[in-house]
């Protein structure tokens, strides 16, 4: 009896420990934070999934077929960007931090194709955690930069290259005097007096300005100071530009710096360096007075040669710095424009010699077109004004040269937008419902989709005739997203994100995209669990 | 008498009357808050110093006499230039920029506290040599900055007295003196005598300051060219002042009878070797004439009041001036001090002059007034033979202000104020003086206010304008011989102009807080401006 | 409290209940035998039934009416007493009911639950279809059901399980309390699947068929006996343990087609497949009679 009241105690406890052992893979117990990070590619969707360290790549096979491929990327995802042509993917992981064991995971830089064949084209490992990445508009350099660990040296950049999947990512902590990297600038190529012409990297802290050679990254950088402001605050930088100045002459390739809450810019020229010195350039400092805080800055060609345009909008001008003599022109518009486009190569019949720029502003209706290559003695004659009746918040470009001469510009607030036309002058507009639009241009620039997120209603705009086509889905929209398809067709991915008893999840409305037709759409819920088991 | 002081030009006539036509070189070093002419190494006598002069002698008879003529006012902290260098001081960072004008390559250097004024060391003669020193004026001494051969520049620091704000310097850099020019301060005080002098001696390796005083506000000091003497113009007198390991005040000469009389009333010139001190007084028909080894006075009386007395670089002509008579006296140094009848007079009775102007090389002088509105300005032929004292007037259509003659002798510029009639601010002529030619005449959009010219032979003048309402700035670019004028804007106020003969540029400094200086190349016409020297300095690679 | 953590606290409850059960009942108090089923099975005669006078009434036990048992016959003095009812070597029918409880490494399984183990109620019935000697073979039919509810990263999944199987228990007996088994059967499991996914607002469905096999093998001891004269009335603690195998269903959700508010041409939510399989065990408690 006495057996068997032990057995029975036995029984009850074999039964609790058993009810109690055996995990399930613990990435089902990971939720999904949003807003979840959606990059469009030329070929797939990236969707972010930090919690699993992994990257989502939606792609279309035929019809609305969706395919989910899941590629796994370093540990603790820090940020993803897409290469400009929106080829590629370039996501950053901190790794495993602190490290404690040996095979805890390096920070790490995974590079994945956006094509149609998603894919990991390579994976750098870096030595240190960061936090910023800047991407080389021409596909030769990734820059991680802006420290975030525990003890760091937020002045160390790691230059990866990319045309190497196989080079290990340099190191290189640039001079400081208190400031750190905040924006990053690759030039293009840029002639210098003492050498072959080189692309610089322009790296703007808090305080100063600091050129590193890419040609030549081990070499020492050139660091430029900031002046003070009127104000006697110490200098910032708000903004860089470039330019190479005369093909035939080597030595004055110049940069230009904005300054924050000054109506002082720099220019920078890349002067001959000194005779007893093996550098390839010496920088020579003027400054320029531009009568007001500018608002944006921009080299252009002129027909009185290359200058230095400045918008001021509180002065309703522009003002024109010759950057040899910093002698300054000015040039009065009827608005305070405060955003400077060069459209030259976009216009079909370019002017020879001088630039052509689209004027816009934020806080102004209206747009005008300066052709700069009147403004030698007649500057009033060179600013040509649109009333389109909005205020201009973002110029979005199309992609290509079929429809480059074309350009959308959105509103903050009004519901609607324009499509301009720089070759005849004319402007489009396109009315909407409501405020609140986005815009997106297809990659192969035939199409633009406009989308008021937390809607289900989308449009399809085909450039070549502005034919709008209004789209509603059945949930609401947060992205929508234009990529090639693999049997040759093209599709779009409304992408839904739901956020609900503290977690999120994501689906998605597969469309064709040369003819969106919601009577033939397919709906894919929880995108999230793709790859999982 | 009128308030303006008689003030030596900085970088508008110290550049024309330094010594060996290195327009602007040493002499902008003076100009560098220091009389320009007087403190780079001129001699006060030549022109600037001349005017000022009182014409005032008719008491109670006739029309009111015309004021006395006028001197254009410099400007501080202009940048001197040494070589193909330019030398700048910012007083508020205590650091002295050296600019290369051919590469814009700087150089930064500490000085004391609140450096304001630059004077030149290096004789101008000398190429290899470029040397400058500055006045801090809040900590009381003064910096020694040479080039070194490699780059960089030493410093030496010696202590001055307080409240200096003018340099002179001797012809070979070998001594400075600081000084204070009471028209330089507002409102003194009668009882600031500014009466300390220190001299420092700056030969290598022997530095040394001494302080003095000397005579009750001292309006110029200078050195005498063989560096043994110098001589402080005071109001009761001339001190002399013994240059030696143990530099003295040594006598006090007094330079007229009355030495108590309105020394605002006079002009006294050096001459270079120091022998004699030329004397002019408002309405005094007599030039006086100082012995400064003994002191002894004697006078040489001309034909009415001088209004004007210019003595030549070489101190061997001195030109005066009689307004009321429209007379030139022509007076060898030293011969017109004991012999009345040495000298020549031209009296040109149909047009009114009461200034005079000569060049560089004796050659020309030019005469005019700018005391009463008058456009009329006569050229006068001093070279030796048949065409000795001949002479033609042209109009440069408005009002004189001030001639600057060419080094050479073959031009001269002409600053005039506008006429009424006239919508332009300000208007200058390029006139040929050796040739039958008519002046060039140039309205400009803003008052000129810096002239230089390029040594002989003379093809380039530049003339700075400046509107600060209008915010219009500029300098003009004029081509000898053929008379051409170009303008290039400028993006600041100019302070001052001079030539960098051996970098073949010119160039114009300009109001900026983080310094501002525009070079021009003089054969090309083209511009290139440098903005921010200690930022440029500060640039790391 | 979801179906399955319910399940936790009733299994334990039964588990006690089932230990407590298995007390030894105290001595002296032997109940008397009472005749236990199977007709074909030569048993002892009963001892002869006389009526017994009214004074000398049986006590209730259970309920049972005392009236019911005829009373001891009480004959003259000296006649023999009889002998006690002996326990019928093996139980004619009986029924369990406990809980099963499986290891069930499968993916698909791990959408439903954080554990890989399955808990489920089981019911259990059986009739001897034959006997010699120690050996018996009865037919066995069980009844397993489950619920189990998770979440998968935040979205809520539900699944639950029928299996019905049937198959012969082959007994060994090693006293009437006592006997081991084995059982091997076959079946059918029904699996339905619901995720409440957040993007369509609708609740996805996956339901599927199975077949079920299992194999197990178990002890029971008789550990209450009250039969009496109308009949047997053994309790029994059962312990067994195998191996459950099922077919594998695909986890492909969709909303129900007269889903209203979910949205057209959803395309099927692919998690895999799901399969029962692993080893097990029951524990139950049950009644023979």
């Amino acid at each position: 009896m006495r057996f068997l009241r032990t057995s029975s105690a036995a029984l009850v406890v074999a039964s609790a420990w058993l009810s109690g052992c055996g995990d399930r893979p613990d990435h089902w117990d990971k939720t999904v934070e949003l807003p979840v990070k959606q990059l469009g590619l030329t070929g797939s969707v990236a969707v972010v999934d930090p919690s699993l360290d992994r990257v989502l790549m939606l792609g279309v096979a035929s019809g609305q077929n969706l395919v989910s491929t899941p590629l796994g990327v370093g540990k603790n995802i820090v940020t993803a960007v897409a290469s400009p042509d929106r080829g590629t993917l370039f996501v950053l992981s901190r790794g495993v931090q602190p490290r404690r064991n040996p095979e805890d995971e390096r920070p790490s830089l995974t590079v994945i194709d956006g094509g149609l064949e998603p894919k990991r084209l390579a994976r750098y490992s870096l030595t240190d955690p960061l936090q910023g990445l800047a991407i080389d508009p021409e596909g030769e350099w990734a820059v991680v930069f802006d420290a975030g660990g525990i003890v760091v040296n937020p002045n160390e950049l790691i230059l990866v290259n990319l045309k190497d999947a196989k080079a290990e990512p340099l190191s290189k902590t640039i001079r400081s005097f208190g400031g750190r990297p905040e924006r990053l600038t690759f030039t293009s190529e840029l002639a210098v007096p003492n050498g072959a012409p080189r692309r610089l990297l322009i790296v703007e802290t808090g305080q100063d300005v600091t050129l590193v050679d890419l040609s030549a990254p081990t070499s020492d950088e050139v660091t430029i100071p900031l002046p003070k402001t009127p104000t006697g605050q110490p200098g910032k930088p708000a903004q860089v530009d470039f330019h190479d100045g005369d093909p035939d002459d080597p030595t004055d390739a110049r940069i230009a710096i904005r300054l924050a809450n000054d109506p002082n810019v720099m220019l920078a020229e890349l002067g001959t360096p000194p005779s007893n010195e093996d550098k390839p350039f010496r920088v020579t400092l003027n400054v320029a007075d531009v009568g007001g805080v500018p608002s944006d800055i921009a080299f252009v060609q002129t027909d009185g040669g290359l200058r230095l345009a400045a918008l001021v909008p509180s002065g309703y001008r522009a003002t024109l710095v010759d950057p040899s003599t910093t002698v300054t022109e000015t040039v009065a518009f009827e608005r305070p424009y405060s955003r400077l486009t060069r459209v030259t190569d976009s216009v079909t019949n370019k002017p020879i010699q001088s630039d052509v720029a689209l004027l816009w502003s934020n806080s102004a209706v209206g747009v005008a077109f300066w052709s700069l290559g009147k403004t030698s003695g007649t500057p009033f004659r060179s600013v040509d004004p649109y009333d389109i009746g909005i205020s201009v918040a973002r110029v979005t470009n199309v992609p290509g040269d079929k429809y480059a001469h074309l350009k959308i510009l959105e509103s903050a607030s009004a519901p609607e937008f324009y499509i301009l036309d720089l070759d005849k002058r004319q402007s489009f507009p396109m009315l909407t419902n409501a405020s609140g639009f986005t815009l997106d241009v297809s990659p192969d620039g035939e199409r633009a989709w406009a989308l008021r997120p937390g809607t289900p209603d989308f449009a399809s705009i085909t450039l070549s005739d502005l034919h709008p086509t209004s789209l509603t889905v059945e949930r609401d929209v947060s992205a929508v997203h234009e990529l090639a398809r693999r049997d040759g067709g093209r599709a779009v991915l409304a992408i839904h994100a739901v956020y609900r008893d503290g977690h999120g999840a994501l689906g998605a409305t597969v469309l064709d995209a040369l003819a969106p037709d919601t009577a033939k759409s397919r709906f894919y819920p929880g995108l999230m669990f793709g790859g999982l088991r | 008498m009128n308030a303006l002081k008689t003030v030596a030009a900085l970088g508008v006539l110290g550049s024309l009357l330094a010594p060996l036509g290195a327009c602007g070189s040493s002499d902008d070093s003076a100009a560098s808050g220091a009389p320009s002419d007087g403190g780079g190494g001129g001699f006060p006598g030549t022109g600037g110093s001349g005017a000022a002069s009182g014409g005032s002698t008719m008491s109670d008879s006739g029309p009111p006499p015309p004021p006395p003529e006028q001197e254009v006012e410099s400007s501080f902290r202009a940048p001197v230039t040494t070589g193909r260098y330019v030398w700048s001081a910012n007083p508020d960072s205590g650091r002295v920029a050296l600019i290369d004008a051919v590469t814009l390559e700087l150089t930064i250097a500490e000085a004391g506290f609140g450096p304001t004024y630059l004077a030149a060391l290096s004789p101008a003669d000398d190429d290899d040599s470029d040397a400058a020193i500055v006045l801090n004026v809040l900590s009381h001494d003064a910096t020694v900055f040479r080039r070194k051969a490699g780059g960089g520049l030493d410093t030496l620091t010696l202590p001055t007295h307080q409240g200096a704000n003018s340099w002179a310097v001797s012809h070979d850099g070998s001594w400075a003196i600081a000084w204070t020019d009471a028209a330089r301060i507002e409102k003194p005080d009668p009882t600031d005598g500014f009466q300390d002098v220190t001299v420092l001696s700056l030969t290598p390796g022997k530095e040394s300051s001494t302080r003095l005083s000397v005579g009750y506000r001292p309006t110029s000091v200078v050195i005498a060219q063989d560096a043994k003497r110098a001589f402080a113009i005071t109001e009761p007198g001339i001190s002399v002042i013994a240059l030696s390991a143990a530099p003295s005040v040594t006598a006090l000469f007094e330079v007229t009878d009355d030495p108590l009389a309105d020394p605002a009333s006079r002009d006294v010139s050096v001459t270079p070797d120091g022998a004699l001190a030329l004397v002019r007084r408002d309405g005094s028909s007599a030039v006086g004439f100082v012995d400064l080894e003994t002191g002894a006075r004697t006078e040489r009386p001309l034909g009415g009041p001088i209004t004007d007395l210019d003595l030549h670089p070489d101190g061997k002509i001195a030109l005066a001036v009689v307004r009321e008579k429209s007379e030139l006296w022509v007076l060898p140094i030293p011969e017109a001090q004991t012999d009345p009848s040495a000298g020549d007079m031209l009296a040109i009775p149909t047009e009114t002059f009461g200034s005079v102007s000569a060049s560089e090389d004796g050659s020309t002088a030019l005469l005019f007034t700018n005391a009463t509105p008058n456009d009329r300005l006569s050229i006068v032929d001093l070279r030796a033979g048949a065409d000795y004292l001949t002479h033609r007037t042209v109009s440069i259509k408005s009002p004189v202000l001030a001639v600057f003659p060419a080094a050479d002798g073959q031009h001269a510029l002409a600053l005039g104020t506008v006429p009424q009639s006239s919508t332009k601010q300000g208007a200058f002529s390029v006139i040929p003086t050796t040739k039958l030619l008519s002046p060039k005449v140039v309205g400009t959009d803003a008052p000129p206010v810096a002239v230089a010219l390029s040594p002989a032979p003379t093809t380039r003048g530049l003339i700075a304008i400046r509107d600060e309402q209008k915010k219009k700035y500029g300098v003009y670019v004029a081509r000898m011989p053929s008379l051409q004028v170009d303008l290039i804007p400028l993006a600041s106020p100019p302070l001052s102009t001079g030539m960098l003969p051996q970098a073949k540029r010119g160039y114009v400094a300009q109001k900026h807080p983080e310094g501002r200086i525009t070079f021009i190349d003089l054969e090309d016409g083209s511009a290139r401006t440098l903005t921010g020297f200690e930022l440029g300095a500060k640039v790391v690679d | 409290m979801t179906p399955h953590t319910a399940l936790r606290p009733a299994l334990a409850l039964l588990l006690v209940s089932a230990a407590a059960a298995a007390q030894p009942e105290p001595e002296g108090q032997q109940p008397p035998a009472v005749d236990s089923a199977g007709d074909d099975a030569p048993v002892a005669p009963p001892p002869a039934a006389e009526p017994a006078p009214a004074a000398a009434a049986a006590t209730p036990v259970f309920g049972f009416d005392a009236t019911a048992y005829p009373p001891a016959a009480v004959s003259d003095r000296g006649a023999e007493p009889k002998p006690p009812r002996e326990k019928p070597p093996v139980p004619r029918w009986q029924v369990f009911a406990g809980m099963r409880g499986a290891f069930v490494d499968d993916g698909g399984y791990n959408l439903f639950s954080e554990r890989d183990f399955a808990g489920q109620g089981s019911l259990w019935g059986a009739r001897t279809v034959y006997h010699s000697g120690d050996v018996s073979i009865a037919g066995a039919l069980a009844f397993d059901a489950s619920a189990h509810d998770s979440t998968i990263r935040g979205e809520r999944t539900s699944l639950a399980l029928y299996r019905l199987t049937l198959g012969p228990e082959v007994r060994l007996h090693f006293a009437p309390e006592l006997y081991v088994y084995a059982r091997p059967s076959a079946g059918v499991l029904r699996s339905v699947a619901t995720l409440d996914e957040s993007t369509t607002g609708s609740s996805l469905h996956s339901n599927g068929w199975l077949v079920a096999i299992d194999a197990f093998a178990g002890v029971a001891a008789d550990v209450l006996d009250l039969s009496g004269e109308r009949g047997e009335l053994r309790f029994w603690v059962a312990a067994e343990g195998g191996y459950g195998w099922t077919s594998a269903t695909d986890l492909r959700f969709l909303p129900d087609e007269d889903d209203a508010s979910a949205p057209n041409r959803v395309a099927a939510l692919d998690l895999g497949s799901l399969a029962q399989r692993g080893p097990g065990f029951r524990l139950a408690i049950g009644a023979s009679f």
